[in-house]
């Protein structure tokens, strides 16, 4: 019966890290996809110094979380998230208003798919 | 390259854990539902190691789970027959008084010449020599002999049993004493120091000691480089 316990044990273990990264991958998703909402915002409205200095932060915020994010998302998804984060900042000014708008689509797409690729059952 | 390494030592190491947790029945002949975790197991582990992109919880989270589905199905085998029944089957008789069922034989799609070479497995050539074959729910045959083929034992020929009640059993291998066995043997280390005094060498000099509780010992010392 010992092993019956330690069967219970596992279990145990295996519950908490199910909800721990489904709390991780779903406040980082979040996060991230409210962070472009505003990035969109700040940019349909001209201010492009407010949208350089969110897209600072939402670098900063994924590069913390990249690396407990590896432990349960392949590291393909996350570094084409990364990738498309990190592009966003050349985008910022009132030249290239419609191709920032476009990036962000792509970005918002990019952690869709992760999250979907993480809690869909199918 | 590095990171391979220790993923692969990790990944290891989970599997050695896995197995062990899963206890000794894991090792020999395998029951369906046992057989089927350790398949599931060794893909998942290789997954982990041949993909380095792969996060490692990917083969964690699994193999665990395998490991808890596994304990459960074997306790729930344990205390309840019927779930014993459905996860592992039950032993069929292919063999009754020396007469084999070919019926039961279809079923099993055992063919003839399988079932002869299990019984040569037994030492057995002749399936009329048996009394009692069945097929075992992890495969294999066990068989009771008819009595009239069966070996005698010392009770039948009335043969008095010899004086030591445990088998010989090693007490010393490698210059290193297994204390469980010098003790159910009713010896301590004081009577090894005699033995090996007698025998003219030192422990680290001993290659094996068998020994019963009759006191009879046989030595075999390491021979010299």
């Amino acid at each position: 019966m010992k092993r019956v316990r330690a069967a219970f044990g596992l279990l145990a273990f295996l519950a908490v890290l199910i909800v721990a990264s489904s709390i991780l991958v779903q406040t980082t998703n979040d996060a991230l996809l409210n962070d472009l909402d505003r990035i969109g915002a700040f940019n349909a409205a001209g201010d492009y110094e407010a949208a350089l200095e969110v897209i600072e932060g939402m670098n900063s915020f994924f590069s913390r979380r990249e690396h407990w994010m590896a432990l349960f998302i392949k590291r393909d998804y996350l570094s084409g998230i990364a990738m498309c984060l990190g592009g966003l900042s050349a985008y910022v000014g009132p030249d290239n208003q419609q191709d920032l708008q476009s990036e962000l689509g792509k970005a918002r797409t990019q952690i869709l798919m992760t999250g979907h690729l993480f809690f869909s059952m199918l | 390259m590095l990171v391979l390494v220790l993923r692969t030592l990790m990944i290891y190491l989970l599997i050695v854990a896995a197995m062990r947790l899963m206890g000794k029945r894991q090792l020999g002949e395998l029951q369906p539902s046992e057989l089927v975790s350790t398949i599931l197991i060794s893909n998942l582990a290789s997954i982990s190691i041949e993909s380095p992109e792969v996060p490692l919880a990917a083969s964690l989270a699994p193999v665990c789970l395998i490991v808890v589905l596994e304990l459960f199905s074997s306790a729930l085998c344990y205390m309840s027959p019927t779930a014993a029944k459905l996860l592992s089957g039950t032993p069929v008789a292919v063999i009754r008084g020396g007469k084999i069922d070919q019926k039961t034989l279809r079923e099993l799609r055992f063919s003839a010449s399988d079932l002869l070479e299990a019984l040569r497995g037994k030492d057995i050539f002749d399936p009329s020599e048996v009394n009692y074959a069945l097929v075992e729910t992890n495969g294999t045959l066990s068989v009771s002999r008819m009595p009239q083929k069966d070996t005698p034992t010392r009770e039948d020929m009335q043969v008095p049993p010899p004086e030591a009640r445990t088998p010989m059993v090693p007490l010393v291998i490698d210059g290193r004493v297994l204390a469980d066995n010098l003790a159910w043997c009713g010896r301590n280390e004081k009577w090894l120091d005699k033995v090996l005094r007698q025998n003219k060498c030192s422990l680290r000099q001993v290659l094996l000691l068998l020994g019963d509780d009759s006191g009879q010992v046989q030595l075999v010392k390491k021979e010299s480089r």
